[in-house]
Parts: structure tokens; sequence; C-alpha cells
């Protein structure tokens, strides 16, 4: 078959696979030269520091765990050498390092407070572990969490439970499915090539703490010393001087010379030689001790528990009966009441200090009481700054005001006398010089401001007369002005009309401008 | 040249097992493109042999350079929208148009890679090169390719592997509108997949 063809859509699949295929024979690469490396330094004076550090290391982490035991109450019997024990068989079937394995332990004791639950949580952590790819450390933080009840830090390990499952399930069912879900992983990854090289490691890894242990034996012998931190730091300089003191670190040789025995490099079991109780318990199964430990600490706990409900109880009762005593409280509901009504602002302070004395709250106290000597404070500023101020002098005292009254009537006079001295006027006129006029009736309404009120008599020349233009009223004419209701401005304006009227008329002269 | 589709293989096998409707619905799609393509392929395959020559005869027996069928040839041109093996390369091809038949290829690319034949050298030259012309004809090369006729396609300087007398001329003159209408249908089918899929998340989230 021929290879010509057109390619459209194409997926790059081919250098992955080889890149993956890559890292892991670099991934194990690395671990068989750590392995070669490690046996190598072994030997070395170089070697012998770090023996000496990771049986230190390793001391410290069992040291922690046998604190964590202590502290919880379940260091009795032979628990703290079981854990041990179960720790080392753990670490050599699974090639996980009790380095890892001790904190991990430590962390479920704090959280379960039974060495069986801590045992159950730490295998299925192991199994996370291998099927998942995170550390022990990562999986046995997540597990505790979710074990005191943060399920949401199982879900970052990516184990396949959707986040519902972890919101509705209680940790048993968690476990459980998890227990399914990763059940046998560590077993299977523990078989594979690169697990029995990490269990080669963990020999290798034990062996140094043993050659530690005798080095830090050998040299606390040799220098009197009682703590490993000096012997660490002067390792160095001993490993420098070795060669020129050969004389005196004779007796010195003579002491480790145990650890050179071949069979001592290759101690799986027992590594620190110290601990007690070893070998008697299986992964999956308590010993009787172990169980007994469980037992005691399970009574402890029930027994705290019981306090503490007890506790919870009387102080729900306690909270009741207050409750129910406020209802009957006289004084409290008059101030309640009296809280509801319409109040000053200092008023209000009051009752509410009151209200706090009653119920014996401290801080409302303090709270109101500073609140009413700042009241008060601003109550007397008031009433001094009210005190000072002085009454208004009575600046009209000397004003002398003629009422309306009395000047509407004094413009009633004026105007009637002058209404009455016009009509008067023109009906003396006979009837020719009335028609003469036109028989016009002037003045109805007048209003002459420039006329003191004072002097009510019509001067002579105002529009009557017989010389000028226009029609002239004969001498003796009475004009009639109705002055109106009284309104002085409606007689001005009468007036004023009555006068412009005249002038258009020619009959008014020289008198009085328009 | 190919399109790097990531995630196509995975796509593929996800709709099979998840949604066939789908995964069929992307066949039919991908065929309503390619098809016509291939049509027109098989319309440029000559009935009769472009030389007397290489014509099949009834008494020919076969040999190592095959005879001209044109059934043969129209026969091999298909599209397939499976994934093929992964090349040397690491890449594997979704979907693709082949021409198949060894007549066929020889008749697409004949002339590709040298227009005038290949360097003559004759029947008794020695050596066991195949990258030269060892007929008694010295011009047999390019008067083979001549006959065959014009190469279409992208005349790229020095890569004439977009080049052909069949597929690769009926894939010229779709300039380009079916390569962009093949990846409208796995976007769009991935859509209505991740669609469906996050449905099912949200009802099981529910």
């Amino acid at each position: 078959m021929s290879n010509v063809a057109i390619n459209i859509a194409a997926e790059f699949l081919g250098k992955r696979a080889f890149k993956q295929a890559d890292t892991a024979t670099a991934k194990l690469t690395k671990s068989v030269k750590t392995l070669a490396g490690a046996f190598g330094l072994a030997f070395g004076v170089r070697g012998a520091s770090l023996a000496v550090r990771a049986f230190a290391e390793d001391d410290k982490a069992a040291r922690a765990l046998g604190q964590t035991l202590n502290n919880l109450g379940l260091a009795y019997g032979s628990n703290a050498g079981t854990i041990n024990g179960y720790i080392s068989r753990l670490e050599q079937q699974t090639g996980v390092l009790d380095d890892e394995l001790r904190p991990a332990m430590d962390r479920f004791l704090r959280a379960t407070l039974s060495v069986t639950k801590s045992q159950e949580l730490l295998n299925l952590a192991l199994d996370i572990s291998a099927g998942t790819g995170k550390s022990l450390t990562q999986v046995s933080q997540s597990l505790q969490k979710a074990y005191l009840g943060q399920n949401q830090a199982l879900g970052r390990l990516g184990v396949g439970l959707s986040k519902a499952e972890l919101t509705s399930s209680s940790f048993e069912e968690i476990q459980q499915r998890l227990n399914v879900l990763f059940a046998g992983q560590s077993v299977v990854a523990a078989n594979t090539y690169a697990g029995e090289i990490a269990k080669l490691q963990v020999a290798v890894n034990n062996a140094k703490e043993t050659i530690g242990k005798g080095f830090v034996d050998a040299l606390k012998t040799a220098s009197g010393s009682s703590t490993i931190d000096p012997v660490i730091n002067g390792i160095g300089k001993i490993a420098n001087a070795f060669a020129a003191l050969t004389r005196e670190t004779g007796e010195f040789i003579a002491i480790t010379k145990s650890l050179f025995d071949p069979k001592n490099f290759f101690v799986m079991n027992n590594p620190a030689g110290s601990f007690k109780g070893m070998g008697n318990i299986s992964i999956s199964k308590s010993s009787q001790d172990t169980q007994k430990a469980d037992a005691a600490a399970a009574k402890a706990a029930a027994a705290q528990v019981k306090s503490t409900n007890a506790l919870t109880k009387s102080t729900k009762e306690n909270l009741k009966l207050s409750k129910a005593k406020a209802i009957f409280d006289l004084q409290k509901i008059q101030i309640e009441a009296a809280l509801k009504g319409k109040i000053s602002e200092e008023d209000r302070i009051r009752l509410l200090l009151m209200k706090a004395i009653e119920d014996e709250n401290i801080s409302q106290i303090e709270k109101y009481t500073k609140m009413l000597d700042e009241a008060q404070k601003n109550t007397e500023k008031l009433v001094s700054t009210l005190a000072g101020i002085k009454p208004l002098d009575d600046i009209f005292k000397n004003f002398n005001f003629m009422s309306v009254k009395e000047q509407l009537a004094s413009l009633t006079t004026y105007f009637n006398n002058f209404a009455g001295s016009a009509a008067s006027a023109f009906n003396a006129l006979n009837q020719q010089q009335q028609a003469a006029l036109g028989g016009y009736k002037p003045f109805v309404g007048a209003s002459i401001p420039s006329v003191a009120p004072t002097n009510p008599s019509m001067p002579s020349s105002v529009g009557l007369g017989t010389s000028g233009t226009g029609n002239q009223v004969p001498a003796g004419v009475t004009i009639n002005v109705n002055t109106g209701v009284g309104d002085p401005n409606a007689i001005a304006e009468a007036i004023e009309n009555v006068l412009v009227e005249a002038n258009y008329r020619g009959t008014l002269r020289g008198l009085i401008a328009v | 040249m190919a399109t790097e589709v990531v995630g196509a293989v995975a796509l593929r096998k996800a709709l099979k097992q998840y949604a066939p409707d789908l995964a069929k619905e992307l066949t039919k799609e991908l065929g309503l493109v390619l098809k016509p393509i291939t049509n027109e392929a098989r319309s440029y395959v000559p009935l009769a042999s472009p030389m007397s020559g290489w014509s099949k005869r009834e008494s020919s027996k076969g040999g190592r350079f095959p005879k001209y069928d044109a059934a043969e040839i129209r026969r091999n041109i298909v599209y397939k929208t499976t994934p093929s093996k992964p090349n040397r390369a690491g890449f594997v091809n979704v979907v693709r148009i082949q021409n198949k038949s060894m007549q066929g290829a020889i008749y697409e690319t004949a002339g590709r890679k040298n227009g005038q034949g290949q360097d003559w050298v004759g029947p008794r030259a020695g050596g066991a090169s195949k990258g030269v012309s060892r007929s008694n004809n010295p011009y047999a090369g390019n008067q083979f390719i001549s006959n065959l006729g014009q190469l279409y396609g992208p005349n790229k300087k020095g890569d004439h592997r977009m080049m052909g007398r069949l597929i690769f001329r009926a894939w010229a003159k779709t300039q380009g509108k079916a390569n962009a209408a093949v990846f409208k249908s796995i976007e769009n089918t991935t859509t209505k997949f991740n669609r469906r899929t996050a449905m099912v998340d949200v009802r099981r989230a529910a």
C-alpha cells in the first residue's frame, strides 16, 4: 500500500510517551545512584557523619512519637514499642521511610486518640499515597483534617470524590469509599521494581541508622559526652584528626569493632535494638496491648465527653432560668415600658443605665454612666448659657403711635367736610349754570395727598372760578366728593382721579400739580 | 501539512464511549466535507492508461511495476476519520484523504521530486541505486512524466509534497475551505460533547 495521503488533522502522541518512559527511567536511575551512593558513603568518613545524623533524626522522630503518646495518655504497657515495631515493619513492607511514617502516625494519634484507628488511617494513607503519587505527608495531613471535619482537604488530593460526596458524607463513609478505591495500592507499588529499590533504600537507611547509633555510643563512651549534638558537631574534626590520633583512637576502634561486622549492615529488624514489643503485631490486627490501650483511651475520651456534656447542660439550664426570671422582673418591665415612651435623650440614657445595672452588665454600666455624665454636663452648660441672656429692652416704649382707627376717623372727617363743601357749591348754582357746566357732576371720590389732614378747608381756587379756560364754576358752587367707605388709599386714589380729570378739563390751575 | 489538534484522539474515544450519537454525527459531517473531494479526485483518473506500455493486458502476469488500472485507482481513493498508527515523528493522523493503490500513487506523484525524470544511467550501469533510470530509453522518465500531465497544488520552492494529479489536485481546488470545514465540525462536536458532559456533572453535583 502506498503512503500518498493528505493529512488534515493530526495529534502528537508519540513523543509524550517517550518522555514519560524517559522520566521513569531517569527516576529509576536516580534511585539506583542514590542507593549506590548510600552504600559507598556508609564506608567513608562523611558516611560516618551521615550515619550519625540519620540515627539522630530517627531517634528524634521516635522520641517525638513517644512524647505524643505520653501527652495523649497512651504511653502505657508496651504501646511505644508496639507502634515503633509496627512502623518498622510497615517501612520494610512498603518501602516508605520511617522518617515519613512516624510524623504521619504522630498526626493520626493526635487526631484520633486511638492506636487502632491511627494504624487504619496510616494504612489508608499509604494506599492513597501509592495510588495518587502524592507524598505520604500530604495525604496524612489531608486525612487528619478530614477526620477532624475538614473533608474538603481530601478533594485537593484528587482521590475521585466529588464535592457533593465530600460535603454530604461522614468521615466513616469517606474512609470506606477510599478503602475501596485504593485497596492494595501500596502492596502493588511495593512489589514493583521501583518499590523493591525503595525497600532496599529503607534497608540501607536502617543500616545507616544502626551504624550511626554504634558511632554515637562509641563516641559517647570515648568522649564522655552525654548528648548527640556535640558529637555531630565534632565528628568532622575527629575524622580529620583520625589518622594522626591512631594510638588514641585504638580504644575507640576496639569499642566500635562490632560496627564493622557485615551482619550489622543489613539489619532490617530492630534497628535501634532498644524497643520492646516489636514483632507481636500485624498491620491489620491489633495486639492485646493495643486493644487495652484503645479501651483505656476510649474510656478516657468517653469520660471527657460526659463531663463536657454535663457542663453544657448546666450552662444551658442557668441561661433558661435567668431568662425565666427576667420575664417576671417588674423593675425590668417598668424600665422597658419607660423606654418605649417619648422621653428625652438623657432620660433614655438613665433608663438604659438602670437596665444595665439590673442585668449586672458591667460593660454596659460603664458605657451608659459615661454617656449620662456627658449628657448632664451638656445640660448644665445650656442652663448657664440661658441664665446669662438679659431680657430685651422695649425699644418702642417712647414711640407715640396714633391708632389706625384715629387716623381713619380724622381722614373721614376731612373728606366729609371737603365733599360737603364741593357739593354745596355745585348745588348752589342755578340750573343754567349747572347746564353750562354740562350737568357735570365732578368729584366722585377725590384725593389730595398734599393737603394736610389738619386743614380740611378747601382752597378757593381749586378747579372752580370765573376765569381761565374750560367750563368754569361760578362762585358759590358746591362740589360733593364721594369719599367711599373710608379706605385711605381708595380715598386718595379717588381724589387724585378727580384732580386729574379737572386738570384735563382745564378747571384746575395753579394750586396742585398733577 | 496536517494541523495538530490536541485531544482529537481522546475526543474520538470519549465520543464512542459516552456519546455514540455524536460520534456518528461527526463522522457524517466529516463525510459531507470529504466525500466530494474524493469523488472529484476519482474523476481525474484517466480511463485509459496515459502510456500504452503501462496498460493492463489480459495476458499480463504482473511484475514489479504495477500496471495501470483505472478502476483500482478509483476504488482506492478514500477518506478516513479513524486515528492512524503514530508515524516516526509521533503524530497520529485523525482525518485524512488517501490514494492507497500503487498505480494511483505513481500517477499522483510521478515527477514531483524530479520534473525531468531520474538521471539516466542505462541498463548496464553498476550499483544498486534506485534513484537512477536504468531504462534502455534515455528519455523514458521524461516521456512518462510529460504524458501523465501537469502536477497541481502549492508549488513551494524545494517542497512539492503537497502537489499531485488526483487527491492533491482536488484538495487544491477547495482552496482551504474543506480544511476549515473539517475543523469546524470537530470543534462543534467538541462543544456539544463538553456541554453534555457539563450537564451530567451538574446533575451529579445536584
